[in-house]
């Protein structure tokens, strides 16, 4: 370990004199996603005494939200890439750019891969979602290149579209969809609409087959009228019990094997399953699930006392695993961690998640809920939520597809900005 | 857009810099907790830098009127009908106070 190990992170990067800071709580974020730059903001935000310190590996952070518009032909890359300087010139936040390799619950340190750590009086986790790679028959991580996710937005997105963009009229597009629980359920739909947006100007003749793991989805019949409104037969969704599950994936003859037979596609955006990310697994919070147990009133480990796990990663009662799931969290759990490194009660309050999806740039629907704790868990707030209403016209869709855009703009500004 | 972003970033440094932290607000702070599930859609602070209204500032008396009306289904909206009804009075109350107290002038 060296002689970094006793050091705060602060001082190792910043240089800072130790008896400045010897009395100052030390809280850890960990990765800066939708939960981890939210949480590191609001907790400097709260108590500004605290010493926060984000771990984050890469420099600029693309966002998930809004990837399919880039799909879709609507959106550049470049238009949903974020950096961390404001966090750190605006909110006193130390990003250090590094991977954490784990954390040491007992003795309170992260461990970095590079082997130097640091201690912390809490920490917050929000690692996201991994692949599975060892579930698929055929799919394993070799074949990334030649059938990629794009369910972690950036590299994989550009590679799925320069596919679309090069295969030919006529072609088919396969979308494989994961079984629950998996990051934004509605995603492979919206998916699904806007590579059509995209396939309907330029390859009208092409197809798009969803070959789903599950019976049913999230926003099913708003997603299969406006499908059929916007693009006609282009999109064929089938569900498990109809041909939908695969059994395997042969990137070699570019087709995957599913119970009714062998599907081939031009393209093949096959989503694997998930579970929570990496460090999760290396400093033991997750379950025989794959996913990390938290008291829902606090979100900390119910494995790790001091850890706190949120965003995509964590078992959050109803809560599904979104971008406003985890930013919700990230406040409630700042709120919670500052009540505990005073020694007080947490207070807590509500939760809530919007999710927006595109049918096509000025065609968008909505999924919103409230939620509280009911006892121990998180629960929907009896009354509220629901998703768009199915018989609304055109300018209610583009109503959503602004405010969609609103939302963006603003979670966006909510974390980087 | 940068140069909203801009205005909007000067915006939240003076709110920070001319406040008092975020949880010892003078409105209280079951106001502030329930005001955070607003701000990841409507900006940090209620400060929005695009489509979805500010409600920074805003009077006290016409959040919860509308807010009441989302709830009651008495107003047009997209979501808000849906999020509003997940609120008591007394939230939605709370909320109001809560936005209403931010002003971009220092409070003494």
């Amino acid at each position: 370990m060296g002689a970094f190990s006793a050091v705060s992170a602060l001082e190792a990067v910043a240089g800072y004199p130790t008896p400045l800071l010897a009395a100052k709580q030390q809280v850890v974020v960990i990765g800066g996603g939708f939960g981890g730059a939210t949480a590191a903001k609001y907790l400097r935000l709260m108590d500004s005494n605290l010493q926060v310190t984000l771990v984050e590996p890469k420099r600029y952070y693309y966002t998930c939200p809004f990837s399919n518009l880039v799909l879709g032909g609507y959106k550049d890359l470049s238009e949903i890439r974020y950096g961390y300087d404001n966090l750190s010139r605006y909110y006193g936040i130390h990003v250090i750019q590094a991977t954490a390799a784990r954390l040491n619950a007992s003795s309170k340190k992260v461990i970095l891969t590079d082997g130097k750590s640091f201690s912390y009086n809490r920490a917050i986790v929000s690692p996201g979602v991994d692949m599975r790679f060892d579930k698929m028959e055929g799919y394993n991580y070799g074949i990334v290149n030649k059938i990629p996710h794009a369910w972690k937005a950036g590299r994989s997105t550009l590679l799925l579209k320069k596919q679309l963009v090069e295969m030919r009229d006529g072609g088919t597009v396969l979308i494989c969809p994961p079984d629950q629980p998996y990051r934004c359920p509605p995603g492979p739909y919206e998916r699904a609409g806007l590579i059509a947006h995209f396939l309907k100007q330029h390859k009208p003749r092409s197809k798009i087959l969803i070959l789903d793991a599950k019976e049913q989805f999230a926003k099913q019949a708003l997603f299969t009228s406006g499908w059929e409104q916007l693009y006609g037969h282009m999109i064929e969704w089938f569900p498990g019990s109809a041909g939908g599950k695969i059994l395997r994936v042969d990137a070699g003859e570019m087709a995957v094997e599913t119970e009714f037979g062998i599907e081939e596609g031009d393209v093949i955006n096959f989503i694997p399953d998930q579970w929570a990310g990496q460090i999760a697994h290396e400093s033991g919070l997750v379950d025989e699930s794959g996913w990390c147990p938290v008291d829902q009133r606090t979100f900390e480990s119910t494995i790790h006392p001091g850890i706190h796990i949120i965003g995509d990663a964590a078992i959050a009662g109803a809560m599904p695993k979104s971008g406003l799931s985890a930013s919700s969290q990230a406040k409630f759990t700042a709120v919670a961690v500052i009540d505990m490194l005073n020694n007080k009660n947490p207070e807590t309050t509500s939760l809530a998640n919007t999710c927006y999806s595109f049918l096509a740039p000025e065609y968008a629907i909505s999924v919103a809920s409230v939620y509280h704790l009911s006892g121990s868990k998180i629960v929907k707030a009896e009354g509220s939520g629901g998703v768009s209403p199915i018989n609304a016209n055109l300018s209610v869709r583009r109503a959503e597809a602004i405010y969609a855009q609103g939302w963006y703009d603003s979670i966006t500004q909510d974390m980087f900005g | 857009m940068r140069i909203k972003s801009l205005l909007c970033t000067l915006a939240i440094l003076t709110a920070i810099i001319a406040g008092v932290p975020m949880s010892l607000h003078p409105a209280g702070k079951e106001g502030l907790l329930l005001s955070l599930s607003c701000t990841s859609c409507h900006g940090t602070y209620g400060l929005s830098p695009g489509a979805i209204p500010t409600l920074y500032g805003k009077s006290r008396k016409y959040l919860i009127k509308t807010l009441i009306e989302f709830r009651n289904g008495d107003r047009d909206s997209t979501i808000m009908e849906r999020i509003a009804k997940g609120y008591t009075e007394n939230d939605i109350r709370l909320i109001a106070n809560y936005f209403s107290s931010l002003t971009k002038k220092k409070k003494k």
